[in-house]
């Protein structure tokens, strides 16, 4: 009985220093990271909803790896026996300060949102509002194909970048927006150089034009202003402004017609040479002009010695007929619808001035 | 004294049992959940499926929570980091059976634009031989085969080696060559009747 009640007291010894120890030993330190850890991940699932991973990619990479960070510590310090060497400040700090970075990172996000959202809604109006500004007369004036290849490209890249803001892509619409204004920008570029050259000529233009006008005043008399840019012919009747048409020209009308075949429409002062009926011209009705006439020929004397010897400085320019084809397409000729023409017949006579201009408006004016 | 000496060792091997737990990580859950959500990225879900699967990812780290806070305790219980993965696998397997589906989807919807816009420019094609001719209306028409051609060379160079993160921007690349097409055939429409108007007149 002695013995039995020594053994028991024994057994309960062992029990309570055990109990004793491992309470010490596996009782843990402080309480585990749940709240830290968990704030950390709802905040980066924020900030991957504010799409910080793509605007913010590096704070939110940062605030990624501190979650990582802290995970990897939490289990690092769970797989350590004794409860009591437990020390999860670490991970709590870590958690703590990717939650701090995840906010950031939303922050940066909705702000580069909001200023991609305002910058690329303007960017791409202004490339529209270029596109269709300048396509009007980027259509009428000769182009060379590579700058015309280059303008299509861009005209397909702005069309990219449009749908891109439309799904949000705001980086790719950044980028796919850069590509068509530089390939836009060029063109137009190119198209503004070769018409800021061909302007240059706008003071004479001008002027021939006011001389035609006043004469036709002065003399009361009829007179024929033609204006390639604007692809009109203006009738006047004793200085006053008594009908105007629309036009089609050589398919390269920009500058003055130099030789035979450039397909140019001369630049000029005129006169009406001949009144060509139905029976005389193939395109209905038409004035002819005396081009060349004594500018013409000069210009073309001096640039002779640039031409082949077969080239001649061309003639039989005449307003005509037969227009309404669209787009630009005689020798140099101004051709007309035949219900214009027509009309232009009533009041056409022998000698008649015909004025053909660049343009009556300033470039300026034109590309504004 | 031999008696004594099992005893102590029974109820320290008892003690032991007690204070360590008794419940098994999830080890397989674990690893079948991020072979799915795997397998789920490796299909595109990330591009195609981005919210949802961000959402099996997000469930994927809340199922690892769980079992780091049982982890932290004496008596492990990982049932509910197990349902958690159980979820989580579901979602990735689903997102990845959606993803395949959008991708398919998405493919149709370029091959289908990509047949319309061909379709297009041969119209365009077509519209060019009835387009205003005159003497110099070559260099008009040649002006629009060259925007043809643009056209033609974009939508092949996008149609040609696509890569299987890229059908979004392949079917923008497209919808922006219909846009230009469709211009196209409005111009040439436009200077057809015209024309026609024009003859009427």
């Amino acid at each position: 009985m002695r013995r039995k009640r020594k053994l028991t007291l024994w057994v309960l010894s062992i029990f309570i220093i055990i109990g004793a120890v491992a309470l010490y030993l596996f009782l843990t330190k402080q309480p585990a990271p749940l709240t830290e850890t968990a704030v950390a991940r709802e905040a980066l699932s924020r900030a991957k909803n504010s799409k910080a991973d793509i605007y913010a990619k590096e704070s939110f990479a940062k605030a990624e790896c501190l979650y990582d960070s802290a995970m990897n510590c939490w289990k690092r310090e769970n797989r350590k026996q004794f409860y009591k060497r437990r020390d999860y400040t670490k991970v709590k700090t870590f958690a703590t300060l990717s939650a701090q970075e995840s906010q950031l990172a939303v922050a940066a996000a909705l702000k580069k949102v909001n200023n991609f959202q305002v910058e690329l809604k303007s960017k791409l109006e202004a490339a529209r509002n270029m596109f269709n500004k300048y396509n009007s007369i980027f259509g009428d004036v000769p182009i060379p194909d590579k700058i015309r290849n280059e303008n299509n490209r861009g005209q397909l890249l702005l069309n990219e970048a449009e749908l891109a803001y439309k799904n949000e892509q705001f980086v790719a619409c950044t980028q796919k927006a850069q590509e068509a204004e530089a390939l836009l920008g060029r063109s137009y570029q190119y198209l503004k150089i070769h018409l800021q050259q061909y302007f240059n000529s706008y003071s004479t233009w001008k002027r021939q034009a006011e001389e035609t006008i006043n004469q036709s005043r002065a003399r009361r008399s009829n007179a024929i202003v033609v204006d390639k840019f604007a692809r009109k012919c203006y009738l006047y009747q004793a200085g006053n402004l008594k009908h105007q048409f629309t036009v089609e020209l050589g398919p390269n009308w920009i500058g003055d017609k130099n030789h035979k075949g450039d397909k140019r429409t001369p630049e000029g002062q005129y006169k009406v040479t001949a009144i060509k009926s139905s029976n005389r011209t193939k395109f209905y009705k038409a004035l002819l002009l005396n081009y060349p006439n004594a500018e013409d020929q000069a210009r073309f004397n001096a640039n002779r010695k640039n031409l082949p010897r077969y080239v001649g400085i061309g003639n039989l320019i005449e307003i005509h007929g037969d227009g309404g084809k669209q787009g630009d397409w005689t020798d140099g000729c101004v051709a007309l619808v035949n219900s214009d023409i027509d009309i232009l017949f009533r009041y056409a006579s022998i000698n008649m001035p015909v004025t053909i201009v660049g343009s009556l408006r300033p470039l300026s004016e034109i590309l504004n | 004294m031999k008696k004594r000496f099992l005893g102590g060792i029974a109820i320290l091997g008892i003690a032991l049992l007690v204070f360590t737990g008794c419940e098994k990580m999830p080890e397989a859950e674990i690893q079948q959940a991020q072979v799915a959500i795997d397998s789920a990225k490796a299909v595109g879900a990330d591009i195609y499926m981005a919210e949802a699967f961000a959402g099996a990812q997000d469930t994927m780290k809340v199922a690892m929570e769980k079992i780091e806070e049982q982890n932290s305790k004496w008596f492990k219980k990982y049932s509910v980091a197990k349902a958690k993965l159980v979820v989580a696998t579901t979602m990735a397997n689903e997102i990845k059976e959606k993803t395949i589906v959008r991708k398919a989807e998405l493919k149709a919807e370029i091959e289908a634009t990509y047949a319309e816009v061909k379709a297009l420019l041969e119209e365009d094609t077509q519209l060019l031989a009835k387009a205003p001719r005159g003497k110099g209306g070559a260099a008009i028409i040649e002006e629009i085969k060259t925007d043809i051609a643009t056209t033609t060379e974009w939508i092949e160079a996008a149609n040609t080696d696509i890569k299987d993160t890229e059908y979004l921007v392949v079917l923008d690349k497209m919808k922006a060559a219909k846009e230009k097409a469709t211009s196209i055939k409005t111009e040439l429409t436009e200077a057809i009747d015209k024309v026609a108007a024009a003859k009427r007149k």
